[in-house]
């Protein structure tokens, strides 16, 4: 009847079981030494009582479990798309490498999960410090020839001075100054 | 399909296992085994509920908050108890008033159709 009964708890879910088996089972096995005491007519109603009581618990707790949360889309979070390209392409090659790692690790792949474990550092060292990569892409911008720093004073051609207004004749634009 | 107006959880009648926990665990805590000889006691022997039905009544009444679980010391070994939250209080007696209601209402058309 015990062993019945503990192959009938299977039918919950594992959340169920996990909450509650053990404390089930316990209070089962008082209700039966009870039910033994009082006659074989009595035990026989108590075993199907019970087994029909776990038969429709496991369907409802089923019934009553809420789907789980699908995992959102990977998509650059507000906080991470001020980051440049490389960096944003090398936090997507670290989560794939540890979700790769976990895999190898769970199947007891224990040099496949070192190689990525090292693929993963490589990878993290390139995104460790995002402020410094947008402090290269700004001195990049800035001292490029041509732009920037690195470009060339736009040459002022002639100004023209009438009541209350200057304009300033540039090479590339025209100024106006109240 | 029963059609009650303005039914909210608050409000909506309780089921018969839930009402015979929720006024089992209102005189002191209790655990498992404990609940079911309560139970049957409180109903005349008329209800006599298996640990199926039972553990899906306490799971709903944990994730309502209505109820809690806690460790209680005992002589032989160390068992889950329950005993009613704040809310579980204020369910059992909203319900209580309501049966009550219905129950003087119903003594009272009784009595009415007693007197013509």
């Amino acid at each position: 009847m015990r062993r019945t009964y503990k192959f009938l708890l299977l039918l919950y879910p594992r959340g169920h079981r996990d909450r509650f088996a053990e404390e089930m089972t316990g209070v089962f096995e008082e209700a039966l030494a009870e039910s033994r005491a009082e006659g074989w007519a009595w035990y026989v109603r108590f075993s199907f009582s019970e087994m029909a009581g776990l038969v429709a618990g496991a369907t409802e707790a089923w019934l009553a479990q809420k789907p789980a949360p699908k995992p959102a889309p990977q998509a650059p979070s507000a906080s991470s798309s001020y980051l440049p390209q490389e960096v944003r392409q090398a936090q997507q090659r670290v989560d794939a490498n540890v979700a790769a790692m976990v895999h190898a690790i769970a199947n007891h792949q224990f040099e496949r999960a070192r190689a990525l474990s090292n693929q993963e550092r490589e990878a993290r060292e390139k995104f460790a410090n995002p402020a410094r990569q947008i402090q290269r892409r700004i001195w990049n911008a800035l001292l490029a020839p041509g732009r920037g720093l690195g470009r060339k004073r736009p040459q002022q051609l002639f100004s023209v001075q009438r009541s209350g207004w200057r304009v300033f004749v540039f090479e590339e634009n025209i100024n106006v100054a109240a | 399909m029963r059609h009650v107006a303005h039914e909210t959880p608050e409000t909506k009648p309780l089921s018969e296992p839930v009402l015979l926990i929720l006024t089992s665990l209102a005189e002191h805590p209790r655990h498992g085994y404990a609940l079911i000889k309560d139970m049957e006691l409180l109903s005349g022997g008329r209800v006599r509920m298996s640990t199926g039905t039972l553990f899906g009544a306490l799971r709903r009444l944990l994730e309502d908050g209505w109820i809690e679980r806690f460790e209680q010391e005992d002589t032989a070994r160390q068992k889950q108890a329950y005993r009613l939250t704040t809310a579980g209080v204020r369910q059992l007696q909203l319900e209580l008033e309501r049966m009550k209601q219905l129950t003087r209402a119903g003594f009272a058309r009784l009595r009415a159709s007693e007197a013509i």
